[in-house]
């Protein structure tokens, strides 16, 4: 079963090229919704309850660190990528401290987003008892009321 | 360091003597090279590669070219307590 994925960037370029390196996987990973905010993206995230969110870093209305502290707290076992052309010091420290698995610079980002992706899967997997997905062990919960401007495609 | 088996060995060594740590991740890091040096092979990260810089969960970053990272991410779990 492939894991389920949400991409989120304001810039709907950075959207497609991620979605143009996942391609590449698609017998690992389906793309599940795609959003423009954090907002948007938290919204999808728990109506979908992904597997993986790949998100841009500074973007309007709620950031990729505010976005991955709500998703930690809300989704416990979906992993969260960062992305970001912002790469100092203080910025990966917020990255880590906020609970993401991996923050990417966009500078090698086509050709370290999989890499990335894999590690992450198999750091989640070493420590359990076998491939268990977010939507098979969380029951759903009832998602906040849908942004307008949300933007979920299968 | 010449050939992918002798990288190997020589992470799985550095394993073993506890100069590489035996847990995942709390965090990587992947961007480019920025000159320093790769702790599993000892050589410079160039501006033109890829580096992972490791977060571990009880604090300290080790920094590994990505190709030594993904050695070592594959080999530490198969070494005995060294």
């Amino acid at each position: 079963m492939p894991l389920t994925v949400v991409i989120v960037d304001d810039d709907v370029d950075y959207r497609e090229i991620v979605r143009y390196i996942l391609a590449s996987a698609d017998d690992m990973l389906t793309i599940v919704g795609e959003a423009a905010d954090g907002e948007e993206a938290l919204w999808i995230a728990l109506h979908e309850r992904p597997d993986l969110v790949i998100t841009d870093l500074m973007m309007p209305r709620l950031d990729g660190v505010e976005l991955t502290r709500r998703i930690r707290q809300d989704l416990p076992l979906t992993n969260v990528i960062l992305v970001s052309s912002y790469t100092e010091d203080a910025y990966r420290l917020m990255a880590s401290d906020s609970g993401a698995d991996a923050f990417v610079s966009k500078q090698v980002l086509s050709t370290s987003l999989l890499p990335a992706i894999r590690d992450v899967i198999r750091r989640r997997f070493s420590g359990g008892s076998g491939p268990l997905l977010q939507r098979e062990r969380q029951p759903a919960t009832a998602p906040p009321p849908r942004p307008d401007h949300a933007d979920s495609r299968r | 360091m010449n050939g992918a088996e002798d990288l190997r060995q020589a992470v799985r060594q550095k394993i073993l003597t506890g100069d590489l740590p035996k847990e995942n991740c709390h965090m990587t890091w992947y961007g480019p090279g920025t000159g320093g040096v790769c702790l599993a092979c000892q050589q410079a990260i160039e501006a033109n590669e890829v580096e992972v810089e490791c977060d571990l969960p009880g604090g300290g970053t080790i920094r590994l070219h990505r190709r030594c990272y993904d050695i070592w991410s594959v080999e530490w779990p198969t070494c005995e307590a060294g």
